[in-house]
């Protein structure tokens, strides 16, 4: 059996909801989409969901002609391949959606879903809600955390930043909303780097007045390894990071330097595999790891069969127009198919609906980063935000 | 599917060694080899934990026989057992898929430097080196690995005798050695350096508990080789914790104490910090399935009484100096045994 050919589609989606961070209060509804198909001598076709991908024409000759359950190999080849420049940008992207599509042919050759072929013992991983909520009105911001804990889910983590008024009353908010799951829900924050770190400390020691704060998310640049332990080491929730890493390799001196307590891991530090192996150096470090959001979250597979990891993010901001897909999420946790590989499927009328028809809206992610950003808070402008800002 | 038995049988000629068959409900049986003394503990762990549970969740099998190694409950706990019932599992999964094991792995069919290990324990140079040279020219050994002692005019001899035995078909052989006797690090660092005056010594293994981090860090800036810790832990968990980056330069991973799961683990936590690791002998080198998917691989240590035309227990060939293995299902064991049988 062997690789014989690849197919990249992109598209722009227009969201069901807008997302945002502080660093872009006002939100963004369009998100590009790729789908990478790999194709086989024996119809069998693995695909891979994620961003970018441009640059797969130049790297397909590395696993053309190839077995295609040789996965780590052909990680390692390929990032041999993207050595010179390095395993970031859009090389990391590609390398990424290459391992994700080649673990889903390899899991569909073996007809096993994704998650038992990785050795877990059920494909069900506990959840935790996360609006990007920073453009949702206080009533969104309820409404959102309440449905998810109707589905069980008893952790939250909500955008917080430029106003630490707002962003207390906020947490009030998503904490009432979980009620219903846990008498305790589990808070988490997320600056999105926005803050230097002893902003982090002021702001976060002075939420901790009042809240449980179970981990706050990127306090401090994420190569600023020793600002990132000061805040580790001056509040009691735990510092979360490494979202923007690329590999493993950048993991080094992040951990190293003790620089983390929860490791955020996704698709996007080079795939399944980048995956596993970030999470065995995390793990011998006695550190977790926790998935980061996906679409119809299909890194759950991955999430169910590491050793170490807590909880995944759900965003569900209705990002799967093309997809075809038939998880759930129950009594607080994603629960996966037993469909072989990812699970998922393309409606490719759909696809071509999208790309024939671009969607508009407003801003476009990623997501840019706020003036003031690790200096000085520049607060949400007048009808920057639908929420009222402190006093 | 689950797995319905978990039986023990010998495995032939090496007495110390039998092998645990782990069978599912759909007939496969996985192999996994398992030294005696600790056979009973296999078997007793494996009916706790992995009786009527899926063979395939191999991840949560190893996580859950790993802490109850860890934490207590098994007096006198032996991770040889946990490691062999991983072993057999990884196997059984391996067949389950159709596929030889190390594809299974996600790695392409192996190919892996080979480091000739057990070849003239505590013998003399002439010996040394006449079996050295010999293996050179059968297999094409570019790597080999002697246990030294303390007198550094001997062991100057020995390694000199290793180079020229080695070296007769091609030069820049990669010299290996492996601390023997109790002698403290004073004493070793002394040795290595004299020894370091005649050759190029890639690497030297010394067990972790022999000195601690510490020891094995101010070896590794003291000398020129490259210092590998052997005798870790089954797995990844806590490897690191303590110290961070260890400061010593290579692991050696023994598949006989980590299993399959254990050894990648600790294989791809190495790799964070571009450690690179080694695989020591296993039964049968079974091992050689797992080289393929360690990004962070040097060699597979070889034991030089596998490759003995007599034996019957060995997966993997040395050719030019690589060890290469099979397409069979599995981990190869298997196919040994069948022929076993057979005859």
């Amino acid at each position: 059996m062997k690789i014989t050919a690849f197919r990249h589609e992109q598209y722009l989606m227009k969201l069901d909801r807008p997302i945002a961070d502080c660093n872009q209060p006002e939100g963004v509804e369009l998100l590009p989409g790729s789908i990478l198909y790999i194709e086989t001598d024996e119809n069998v076709t693995g695909m891979g969901f994620g961003l970018g991908g441009e640059t797969i024409d130049g790297l397909f000759k590395v696993i053309e002609g190839r077995h295609p359950c040789e996965t780590v190999s052909m990680w390692m080849a390929i990032n041999d391949a993207i050595h010179k420049g390095g395993n970031e940008g859009a090389a990391n992207a590609a390398l990424s959606l290459l391992d994700l599509a080649l673990w889903d042919l390899k899991a569909k050759v073996a007809d096993l879903p994704l998650w038992r072929l990785l050795g877990a013992r059920a494909g069900r991983v506990k959840a935790y809600a996360s609006g990007l909520d920073y453009c949702l009105s206080d009533d969104e911001v309820f409404r959102f955390y309440r449905r998810m804990a109707e589905k069980g889910i008893d952790g939250g983590k909500l955008k917080v930043g430029l106003d630490l008024e707002a962003d207390r009353r906020r947490i009030g908010i998503m904490r009432e909303a979980l009620s219903i799951a846990s008498e305790r829900p589990k808070l988490m924050i997320d600056a999105n780097e926005y803050w230097s770190p002893k902003q982090a400390v002021r702001f976060v020691r002075q939420l901790e007045q009042e809240f449980d704060i179970a981990w706050v998310e990127e306090p401090a640049r994420r190569w600023d390894y020793a600002g990132l332990r000061k805040v580790s080491q001056q509040v009691d929730a735990a510092v979360a990071t490494g979202e923007n890493l690329n590999s493993l390799a950048e993991f080094y001196a992040l951990i190293d330097n003790q620089g983390v307590d929860v490791l955020n891991i996704s698709q996007f530090h080079s795939g399944v595999t980048g995956c596993r192996q970030i999470a065995h150096f995390a793990l011998a470090h006695n550190l977790p790891v926790s998935m980061m959001n996906a679409q119809a979250e299909l890194t759950a597979h991955v999430a169910a069969a590491l050793p170490n990891h807590l909880a995944m993010e759900v965003v569900d901001p209705g990002r799967e127009h093309c997809l075809i897909f038939d998880h759930r999420i129950e009594d607080g946790h994603i629960v996966l198919s037993d469909a072989p590989g990812l699970g998922l499927d393309v409606d490719e009328d759909a696809l071509a609906a999208l790309q024939a028809n671009p969607p508009t809206g407003k801003g476009k992610f990623p997501l840019s980063r706020r003036e003031g950003a690790g200096r000085y808070i520049v607060p949400p402008r007048q009808g920057e935000v639908p929420w009222e800002r402190g006093k | 599917m689950k797995i319905t038995a978990i039986r023990s049988r010998p495995a032939g000629q090496d007495s110390a060694v039998s092998l645990l068959e782990v069978e599912c409900d759909q007939g496969v049986v996985g192999l996994g080899p398992c030294h005696i003394e600790c056979i009973g503990m296999a078997g007793e762990i494996g009916d706790r934990v992995l009786l009527g549970e899926d063979p395939r969740a191999v991840v949560a099998h190893w996580s859950e026989l790993s802490a109850l190694m860890a934490d207590g409950r098994i007096p006198g706990a032996d991770m040889r057992a946990a490691a062999a019932l991983d072993v057999a599992l990884w196997d059984l999964k391996a067949k389950l898929e159709g596929q030889p094991l190390w594809r299974s792995l996600g790695g392409s069919r192996p190919r892996s430097l080979a480091c000739i290990a057990g070849v003239g324990e505590a013998a003399g140079p002439d010996r040394i080196e006449r079996e050295f040279a010999s293996l050179a020219s059968a297999h094409g050994l570019t790597a080999g690995m002697i246990e030294i002692g303390r007198d550094p005019g001997t062991e100057i001899a020995r390694v000199e005798a290793m180079r020229e035995g080695l070296g007769r078909l091609r030069s820049g052989a990669a010299i290996l050695l492996k601390v023997r006797e109790p002698i403290s690090r004073s004493e070793a660092t002394a040795l290595i350096r004299a020894i370091e005056e005649h050759q190029d010594v890639f690497g030297i293994e010394v067990a972790l508990d022999t000195w601690g981090r510490d020891g094995l860090r101010k070896l590794s800036e003291q000398i020129l080789a490259a210092v590998s810790a052997s005798s870790l832990a089954g797995g990844a968990q806590g490897l690191f914790a303590t110290d961070g980056h260890p400061g010593f330069d290579m692991l050696t991973i023994d598949p006989a104490v980590s299993g399959v799961s254990g050894s990648l683990q600790i294989a791809e936590a190495a790799y964070g910090y571009e450690i690179p690791v080694m695989l020591a002998p296993s039964f049968a080198n079974n091992a050689i399935h797992m080289t393929s998917a360690m990004p962070n691989l040097v060699c597979i240590q070889i034991d030089a009484r596998a490759l003995d035309a007599d034996t019957d227990w060995n997966v993997a060939q040395v050719e030019d100096g690589c060890a290469v293995s099979g397409n069979e299902p599995g981990n190869g064991l298997s196919s040994i045994l069948e022929g076993l049988d057979r005859r």
